[in-house]
């Protein structure tokens, strides 16, 4: 079938000079194309996402939104220019990303943000992000520490501390390539003190995949900060960029890394986009998207299709995910299989992390009434996951002393829980106002504005910040 | 800790929309609240409101999930010039994304009614009459553009006051184009009765607006009591051997039960063919009258229609047309077996529907006689011996078994035991959405080699068009 089918309309990015043009979401052999228009540069007919059935069942993973405190963005601004987010923004903030520095030791050609740069953000500046961040959120689950390089922030344990002395953070992660803590012991001490997550970037097990998205052979030093980590129990989660033709063959060794080492407790992989620094890359005439990455991961018998639910916290096409309860006999569980989706769909939404709110534990509860009469009946291990959830809020109930505290569930749940997290950031080619206005994932300015992760990334041309 | 507030309704999209207050294209978000869906304009000069546009998130989401053909055979009118992107360059442009199946042509703006339904701009101190020649040009380019025709839509003000109302549909008489329908208020076919009988020679389909029964409703839609002038109407039109559409539009409130009673109307004259039910707009001259927040979407038209019809007609019988938006149009169509409405939907699945309107506003009646056979036996299969033996009579007419009949024939015979009940919701500032525009194939021929879709030429261009009000 070669007939466009016209799924929707949009304002998207014109691929040369970023301005805000129409755009009609068009179904075409299958996939999923944006036909745009940009009055100074015309025509423009490009592929954004596999599979259109798997496009449109999408869409139906709606939820409510929560609503900030307070909006630091402006809706008298054309959208996105605003941003901030404001207060016609769909969605709050789940994760906050902090840039702490421009600076960093690689040199990738596929850096979104372009780091290189020699800029540190200083404690003050932190503290003041934090405290704009906190007039509009009661509680951030979950703080991201970017960059660039943010292990080689001269402050960086100082403005951990000034984070964790905050008490409505619960847990603060940073992205890294992990490089540093070969160089230093000290400093990855000083993390775990702070029971910090190590986000570790790690791209696969063949140097051919680091010398294409890091520019340099990296595979033996990833393996010796692995190594490291584990030998030192830290909680750790996995960053992968998925490109096509670089490491479509890694997932099968990825998803066994994940399942097999207890401190690693999820892992995040993100479809190459060609923005930033990568708009030089060549661009495959089908780039490796979402439904494509969840395809890949089901073919290696490991995980299945089903076990993988859009994530109806942001737009629904932005995330995909995949919950695994591990056992006391280390069996795994898609958690989706043993819920109906109703119940599944409660726990998820508004909420990029498991496990940390009273509703979300009473909804862990509810689920172990569900599991007598839903699919687990049948399911022959049954038995010892109903078990391993007793376990789990047994645990819960025993360490928060019947006074509830995030940051001890947040202990409890990750090493009984594994998860497999799919994140479609947008690039000049895919960008959808209807998707960044919902976005929960935001980069934090020292004016104490907020960009959508996506909005920032592809910043079409009405946008400027900081 | 505290925990946020909930939102009082979950975002499903951004669309491109309008503000009735400065007239920009601006963002509008589709929400459900409840079972309802909304769309809100977001308009950062002049703030938001919002505009109900459909009254079952169901039937919404499963709507938008049957995919549209993107496609558009027209001749991008502005080709070669500067363009600034939908919905600006209409023409349409090479992004439209429907073929033009209606072509509504305005030939003036002339008008004896002041009603407060009215959804265009007109200027009274700037009367036009379309030139015949002009009618002729239109025309030619039309069939140029398009090929072929299935329809052309005559429409105003009011076109019966034209002084060469003949001149102008024998200006549309042309072998690419299939049927000719005019527009009228039934102020003159009232009066005139030698007018109606030169419109039934003619062959044209007369759209009636018919929109109460009521005297004190017409007093409060028209300004003054229009029934007698409306049935005598109808009266003179049937007389002459005319075919009409009834043309109702929807207000909520205040005409809701009028159209179960045009269909009673409609079952009763066999020269009304189709009932029309335009839900109303709130934009150009009229609709003061009205609450601007009652928009009443096409699903909720036909829950309006179908209750109390005791399930001879339910909503459920309404599908999309294939190329046009779902939010835009919902259509019915009906076996009249005798006195009966035997909804195709209750005999056929909508894809067979579809595949026989082959994007057309006409059922093709192909030379399919096993397709008709099947359907008596589905009727067997359900009992319904109520409807069965005039169906196999219509059968036994459709493909006579003693002589052979033409293809336009079958057709017209086909016509003579089917009726329309078609749901259209024209956009206003307030729902006008860029989606629904790109898709809308009804096209009018604005100046030489330009075809717009309506509501984005009521919305966008009618003010500038130098015909009607500039």
């Amino acid at each position: 079938m070669s007939e466009r089918l016209l799924l929707g309309m949009t304002q998207s990015t014109c691929p040369r000079c970023r301005a805000l043009i129409p755009a009609k979401i068009i179904g075409y052999e299958g996939d999923v194309y944006m036909d745009k228009f940009c009055p100074e540069h015309g025509s423009h007919f490009v592929f954004i996402r596999s599979d259109v059935e798997d496009y449109l069942r999408t869409l139906r993973y709606v939820k409510p939104a929560l609503k900030p405190h307070v909006a630091h963005g402006d809706e008298h601004a054309p959208c996105p220019s605003g941003c901030g987010f404001c207060d016609w923004h769909e969605q709050h903030l789940c994760l906050p990303i902090i840039e702490i520095t421009q600076a960093c030791n690689l040199d990738c050609p596929i850096c979104i943000v372009d780091a290189g740069k020699d800029e540190q953000m200083s404690i003050g500046e932190f503290s003041h992000v934090l405290d704009c961040l906190l007039d509009a959120e009661p509680q951030i689950d979950v703080l991201n520490i970017s960059g660039g390089e943010p292990l080689i922030h001269p402050d960086l344990i100082a403005i951990l501390d000034e984070a964790l002395k905050r008490p409505e953070i619960v847990r603060v992660s940073i992205s890294t390539n992990g490089l540093r803590l070969l160089e230093d012991l000290s400093l990855l001490e000083s993390l775990e003190a702070r029971d910090v997550v190590i986000a570790l970037q790690f791209d696969g097990f063949d140097d051919r995949i680091y010398e294409k998205l890091r520019a340099r052979p990296l595979l033996d030093e990833k393996r010796k900060i692995l190594d490291l980590l584990i030998s030192r129990d830290v909680t750790t989660s996995l960053t992968m960029t998925a490109g096509r033709g670089i490491n479509e063959d890694a997932f099968a060794d990825m998803l066994e890394l994940l399942f097999s080492t207890p401190n690693i407790v999820s892992m995040m992989i993100q479809p190459l986009i060609y923005d930033g620094r990568a708009r030089d890359l060549p661009v495959p005439d089908k780039k490796l998207t979402l439904p494509e990455i969840i395809q890949l991961l089901a073919a290696t018998g490991m995980v299945r299709r089903e076990d993988f639910t859009p994530l109806p916290c942001c737009h629904p096409v932005c995330f995909s995910l995949a919950f695994f309860l591990i056992t006391e006999n280390g069996n795994r569980h898609a958690l989706a299989k043993l819920l109906d989706s109703a119940a599944w769909l409660d726990i998820i939404a508004n909420k990029a992390v498991f496990g940390l709110d009273e509703n979300e534990h009473e909804a862990i509860r509810e689920m172990i009434y569900d599991l007598w009469s839903g699919p687990a009946a049948a399911n022959p291990e049954s038995e010892s996951v109903l078990n391993t959830v007793r376990n789990l809020l047994r645990e819960i109930s025993r360490k928060s002393c019947g006074c509830f505290d995030p940051r001890q569930a947040f202990l409890v749940g990750e090493r009984k829980i594994k998860s497999v997290f799919i994140h479609a950031f947008q690039d000049v080619d895919n960008f959808d106002l209807a998707r960044a206005r919902r976005c929960c994932n935001g980069y934090p300015q020292k004016d104490g504005r907020v960009i959508p992760a996506c909005v920032r990334n592809v910043a079409p041309r009405c946008v400027s910040w900081g | 800790m505290s925990q946020l507030p909930e939102r009082d309704y979950v975002y499903y999209t951004t669309v491109t929309g309008m503000c009735r207050e400065c007239g920009d294209v601006v963002p509008a978000r589709v929400v459900f609240k409840g079972d309802e869906v909304w769309q809100e304009r977001l308009c950062p000069r002049c703030g938001s409101d919002s505009a109900l546009i459909a009254g079952d998130k169901a039937w919404y989401l499963d709507r938008m999930a049957e995919p549209r053909p993107d496609r558009s055979p027209l001749a991008a009118a502005l080709e070669n010039q500067k363009r600034r992107g939908c919905p600006y360059d209409c023409g349409p442009c090479a992004f439209h994304a429907s073929e033009c199946q209606l072509p509504v042509v305005s030939v003036t703006n002339a008008c004896n009614m002041r009603c407060s339904i009215c959804f265009t701009y007109n200027r009274e101190d700037k009367i036009w009459f379309m030139p015949v020649e002009e009618m002729q040009r239109t025309v030619d380019w039309i069939i140029k553009a398009t090929g072929k025709c299935d329809l052309i839509n005559i429409t105003g003000g009011e076109p019966t006051l034209h002084p060469d109302i003949f001149g102008i549909i024998n200006a549309c008489k042309h072998p690419e184009i299939g049927r000719i329908t005019l527009n009228s208020n039934g102020i003159i076919p009232a009066a005139d009765e030698a007018f109606c009988e030169h419109l039934g020679e003619l062959g044209v389909y007369v759209v009636l607006s018919l929109h109460t029964l009521d005297p004190e409703t017409s007093v409060r839609i028209h300004g003054k009591d229009m029934v007698e002038t409306k049935l005598k109407a109808i009266e003179n039109l049937t007389r002459a051997g005319v075919r009409m559409t009834l043309l109702n539009v929807l207000i909520r409130g205040e005409n809701e039960s009028v159209p179960r009673q045009l269909l009673e109307i409609m079952r009763e004259n066999e020269q009304i063919t189709s009932l029309l039910i335009q839900t109303m707009t709130y934009t150009g001259q009229g609709g003061g009258n009205y609450n601007r927040q009652e928009h009443i979407p096409v699903d909720v038209a036909a829950d309006m229609l179908c209750e109390s019809l005791d399930g001879e007609i339910k909503p459920s019988d309404f599908i999309s047309r294939p190329s046009a938006h779902p939010l835009c149009y919902s259509l019915c169509y009906l076996f009249k077996p005798g006195n009966r409405f035997l909804p195709f939907t209750r005999v056929l699945s909508p894809s067979e529907i579809h595949r026989r309107l082959a994007d057309s506003y006409l059922m093709d009646v192909e030379d399919d006689a096993d397709f008709f056979t099947d359907i008596i036996n589905r009727l067997y299969s359900m009992n319904r011996t109520d409807v069965l033996p005039e169906f196999k009579n219509l059968v036994k007419r459709l493909f006579p078994t003693d002589h052979p009949i033409t293809a336009f024939e079958r057709q017209k015979r086909a016509e003579s035991s089917v009726r329309t009940v078609c749901i259209h919701a024209h956009l206003d500032e307030d729902t006008f959405d860029c989606h629904r525009a790109a898709l809308c194939p009804d096209l009018v021929p604005s100046e030489p080699g330009r075809l717009i879709p309506a509501c984005t030429y009521n919305l966008f261009y009618r003010k500038k068009d130098k015909r009607f009000h500039v």
